[in-house]
């Protein structure tokens, strides 16, 4: 046989077999979605200071559900709150602006040292619950703002705050804040890095999170990066906010994190978002807030 | 050093005094036509019940009592058996040429059985002669190793076409594969859709799943041995193959017969070429230029010469790359905007290996070896002005590593009893985890902008020494025991470990042979790679200070005999306990520019299971069927909560049925079936809302939240196919030609390839989510040509 015919013949081949796959070798097919069962969430973030206390009570929905999580809430669970072994029956907070749509008004603000746990029943979804105490606060021995904060990692200029504390004995969390005033003069949580390894992003916007390991228990300073802040600007107007955290908080908000950054990414390894809460999901935290003014 | 190599001359010296009673027979073994070493061939002497193996090179030597005369008996698979009488009084070198059965029966090919499957030390071994892999009905017809392992009990593929081997509960960088002696990285072309072994160059494929011998090291669970054919010693043959992918091209010849020979062996796809003219209309008509294209190429050369009876030389080469390309222009106003990407990688090997015969019981070889694997990613944009000037950005991205490696083996035979193994070897490392080029020209704005970002080179030396015997306890009690040490140093950090290793065998009656073998192992380089995506960009990095080196042991029983005229069966439990395994923290990605070690986290595995294995490898229906009864596991205490999961290859059926029929000298037909249990893989099951708000509520926000169950918990639809191919086979004077067709996944079978979540827009104008599996090659046919000379 002539070379000529048998490349014609692999030619002829190869075309054949291109145009008989459907999509060019790739088919697809429905599947049945993995089972899962129906819990309720509890979402709920309390502050020191504070005598309201809001929850998000809501459900979750089948991977395949088409359903807005907007319209997961749940407004026929019971809530019983204990503050120190006091408890509260939280009300449908048919008001609210916000997603939370069960509050408690507490006769007395929320202080260090406070112990809070959730009981939510509902017939179809269950029970499910949680417990946390206040952390106690942090010794912070100095703020200071410099406006030549150094590059940050993307070797943009910026401002910074550096921060002395005092870190207790023993695994402690801490969340960062930094407020600033903007171009509208208006005072409000701003853009806050650190070029420090111990400093991780967290899924809320403007915060920061740092776990102590390197420096258990003894004297720390930390620099946080911000935007640029012309000197006069910052003068009397720049604060710290800082948070005494949950362990539970920290691996939820950076599990959450890590979840919404590989969201759509083909190549990331999936991430499960850490939950405390017994019988369902969601997170049941609460910080213990001091706000510094920076020098 | 100087003081061993004293201490072994002498016990060399005393053995030899000890021997002088005795008589040593030592040669090669060879093709007669050809002159092609043959490996693992069987000499045997009736007389005593002893007998022994040629080597990787052919070599062998048997030490007996004086005696007149000596008969030995020669067998091998594929050649017709022989009887010799060589004078018993001295000591002789003696080469022994062995006769392919082909030649006289080209239907039914019925060698003497060479040495039992019961009978041999080893276990967990599997040969598959190259002839039966080559009649194997394959993917797109491209004859390819690593997929014909697949279908060996123990031996899984990562996916729908994949060629990665998933060993034992192994990962496909625990496989040591060595290409006449030389370590290969990545052994794929096209994603893993085709190995880079040219089956036309390869003369024999040994796969070790357990029971290491002590000579074996540096990988956990399995080694393969890939040996290339020497080149005819005689005359010019040559081989070329035209397929609907690719084609190929083999010569190979004497340079100075029966003392020099070569060959060459090439290979290149060609989708690139037949669809350029479709690819390039297809720019054209949406109104710009631009080319897009993938192909690979392979190309293997060996050239041997032998100096004397005691001396010879190999050197061979290996290289082969893949080349994706993307480039488009588009004119708008005078000026042309551009686009360049590129995606290659490769691997170029090379060994010189020196053979010497010390004594005719002590057989040296010494290997220099050069490895070398890369990656190479390029992304350009930019614009080109009518004046000439441009503005460029572009973005490289490189990784790889490099090795070059000495080693020296000894096989010394000082009776029919011992077959004694030692050497040592050093291999240099030098890893790039992954650097990022950036630049910038911009003629407009003047900038000339260039930096490198990434991880810095780094390098490393990983050494090792072993020592092993095959002792002959008794007739019926048969070990292999032995040690191999190593060590490796990187940076300010050393490793040593020493691993033992044990195989022994005893029969039983009705010559059952039972078999166990315990082996340590030790891994001190890391393959960091996603799960089952098997992209180049999985990265090669060594042991550090902060990421300690894999470790394993695993223990096996098994019986095996041979029964019928050619019959083996072989069946094994086995237990593997893997340490220290590597894994990517939950979220991380690829191409991040943080430290690699940030972004990994060490568990434990343990793999269990029981192998079954028949197989025919002569006679008019030869094949064999395997099944795989496997658990396969992880646990890492970063994820999953720190709770043991599912490996992704985890799955518990695994069967093959592989059946090659020759119906005259002219047709052979040939059949594939496999099944086997689906991937695991971690899907979400619900979603939820949390809120993003912290203390500001006026920037609060609902994300969705998906909820994963256990990692891996999700089982893809089982996979299962039947390929089949017929081969029709002319022969006229000096050439054979051969027409192979066939299909791949013949019942088109939607087998799963990876499954994803998507939305769906029906005609009511609802979104509905679904859950999708995408399946490849619903059914292939092939046609291939090629035409030996």
């Amino acid at each position: 046989m002539h070379f000529k015919s048998i490349l014609y013949i692999i030619a002829i081949s190869f075309f054949l077999i291109l145009t008989s796959c459907e999509d060019f070798f790739e088919t697809t097919l429905e599947l049945d979605p993995p089972p899962f069962e129906k819990t309720l969430v509890i979402d709920h973030l309390a502050y020191t200071g504070r005598d309201t206390i809001d929850f998000r009570i809501s459900t979750n929905a089948g991977i395949l559900e088409n359903i807005e999580i907007y319209d997961l809430n749940i407004n026929d669970a019971e809530v019983i709150l204990t503050v120190n072994g006091q408890s509260y029956v939280a009300k449908i907070n048919a008001q609210a602006s916000t997603y939370y749509n069960y509050a408690v008004i507490l006769p007395s603000p929320l202080k260090q040292g406070d112990e809070l746990s959730i009981l939510a029943t509902h017939p179809l979804y269950g029970q499910a619950s949680s417990t946390f105490r206040f952390l106690p606060e942090t010794d912070i021995l100095s703020a200071v703002f410099y406006e030549d904060g150094g590059l940050d990692q993307n070797g943009d200029e910026r401002s910074k705050v550096s921060v002395k504390f005092m870190d207790k004995p023993g695994k402690n969390y801490y969340a960062v804040q930094i407020i600033a005033p903007f171009f509208n003069n208006q005072i409000r949580p701003t853009s806050v890095s650190s070029l420090d390894p111990a400093v991780f992003e967290s899924h809320e916007r403007y915060t920061v999170l740092l776990t102590d390991d390197g420096f258990d228990g003894k004297e720390k300073i930390l620099d946080f990066q911000t935007y640029r802040i012309p000197e006069d600007w910052a003068k009397g107007n720049v604060k710290l906010v800082w948070y005494g955290i949950s362990e539970d908080y920290y691996k939820f908000s950076r599990s959450l994190n890590a979840h919404q950054n590989t969201a759509d990414n083909p190549f990331g390894t999936p991430v499960p978002v850490t939950t405390n809460i017994n019988g369902g999901t969601g997170i049941f935290a609460g910080h213990t807030r001091q706000v510094i003014d920076v020098d | 050093m100087l003081k061993k190599s004293i201490i072994l001359y002498i016990i060399i010296l005393f053995c030899h005094l000890l021997a002088a009673q005795k008589v040593t027979i030592s040669g090669y073994i060879e093709d007669e036509s050809s002159g092609e070493k043959l490996i693992g061939c069987n000499i045997y002497h009736p007389s005593t019940q002893s007998g022994t193996v040629s080597n990787t090179f052919g070599f062998y030597s048997i030490t007996l009592d004086r005696d007149d005369v000596i008969l030995l008996e020669i067998s091998y698979i594929g050649y017709s058996a022989q009887s010799i009488n060589i004078s018993g009084q001295v000591s002789l070198s003696y080469n022994i040429k062995m006769k392919s059965e082909a030649v006289f029966d080209e239907i039914e090919i019925t060698a003497t059985k060479d040495k039992k499957i019961e009978t041999e030390t080893q276990m967990s071994m599997i040969d598959v002669p190259i002839l039966q892999i080559k009649k194997i009905p394959a993917l797109m017809g491209e004859t390819d190793v690593l997929k014909a392992l697949q279908l060996l009990p123990g031996v899984q593929s990562g996916g729908e076409g994949q060629a990665g081997l998933y060993v034992r509960g192994g990962s496909p960088d625990q496989n040591l594969i060595l290409l006449d002696g030389v370590p290969v990285y990545n052994a794929n072309h096209l994603f893993g859709f085709f190995s880079v072994f040219n089956a036309e160059a390869i003369k024999d494929v040994t796969l070790i799943k357990g029971g290491f011998p002590a000579r074996y090291g540096g990988r956990l669970s399995s080694v393969l041995e890939i040996n290339l054919k020497d080149g005819h010693q005689q005359e010019f043959h040559g081989d070329v193959s035209i397929g609907l992918v690719g084609s190929k091209l083999t010569l190979e010849g004497p340079i100075n017969k029966g003392k020099t020979s070569f060959l060459v062996s090439g290979r290149r796809t060609y989708i690139d070429l037949l669809a350029k003219p479709f690819i390039k209309q297809s720019f054209k008509d949406s109104g710009s230029e631009g080319d897009t294209g993938y192909y690979f190429y392979d190309l293997n050369a060996k050239v041997n010469h032998t100096f004397s009876q005691r001396d010879r030389i190999y050197l061979s080469v290996y290289g082969g790359n893949d080349k994706f390309y993307f480039n488009q222009k588009d004119t708008e106003f005078g000026n042309k905007d551009f686009t360049d990407n590129g995606l290659g990688w490769g691997n170029l090997t090379g060994a010189l290996r020196w053979n010497h015969v010390i004594h005719d019981k002590l057989f040296m070889n010494t290997t220099l070896t050069y490895s070398k694997y890369n990656l190479n990613t390029a992304i350009s944009l930019g614009t080109e002005y009518e004046d000439k000037s441009t503005d460029l950005i572009s973005l490289g991205y490189l990784s790889g590593i490099r090795d070059y490696a000495a080693k020296i083996d000894f096989d010394y035979v000082p009776s029919p009893r011992h077959f004694i193994r030692f050497g040592t070897n050093v291999i240099f490392h030098e890893f790039n985890p992954g650097q990022f080029n950036l630049e910038q020209i911009s003629a407009t704005n003047g900038i000339n902008f260039k930096q490198t970002l990434g991880q810095p080179i780094k390098n490393a030396t990983e050494m090792a020494m072993y020592v092993e015997d095959d002792f002959e306890i008794t007739k019926k009690l048969k070990v292999n025991v032995g040690l191999h040490l190593s060590g490796f140093s990187v940076d300010d950090a050393f490793y040593t470990s020493l691993q033992p290793r044990f195989s022994a065998r005893y029969l039983l009656p009705k010559g059952i042979g039972l078999k166990a073998s315990f082996a340590t192992m030790r891994q001190f380089i890391n393959l960091l790679s996603f799960e089952g995506i098997g992209l180049p960009t999985d990265l090669w990095l060594p042991t550090t200070a902060r990421v300690k080196p894999q470790e394993s042991w695993q223990a096996a029983i098994g019986v095996a005999k041979t029964f019928g005229k050619d019959y083996e069966i072989s069946v094994e439990a086995y237990y593997k306990r893997m340490n220290n395994l590597i894994a990517y923290k939950d979220g991380s990605g690829l191409f991040e520019l943080s430290d690699w070690q940030d972004r990994i986290t060490q568990g434990k595995g343990e793999a269990y299971g029981f192998e079954f294995f028949l197989q025919k490898k002569t006679g008019k229906l030869s094949g064999w069927i395997g099944y795989t009864l496997a658990w396969n596991n992880r646990q890492f205490s970063d994820l999953n909560e720190g709770r043991a999961f599912p490996y992704r290859y985890d799955r518990r059926h695994d069967l093959s049925i592989v059946a090659i029929y020759e119906l005259s000298k002219k047709i052979n037909v040939s059949s594939t079936w496999v099944y086997g249990t689906g991937n695991a893989v971690t899907l979400p099951k619900s979603r939820y809302g949390a809120i993003v708000s912290g203390e500001n509520l006026d920037y609060s926000y609902l994300t969705n939240v998906e909820q994963y169950g256990d990692r891996n918990s999700y089982r893809m639809n089982a996979y299962h196919r039947l390929d089949i191919g017929i081969n029709f086979i002319k022969t006229r004077k000096n050439r054979t030609r051969t027409w192979s067709i066939g299909a791949y996944n013949a019942y088109a079978n939607n087998n799963p390839f990876f499954v994803y979540f998507d939305t769906d827009y029906l005609d009511t104008g609802v979104e509905k989510r679904v859950l999708k599996q995408v399946s490849l090659f619903p059914l292939i046919p092939y046609v291939t040509y090629s035409l030996k000379f």
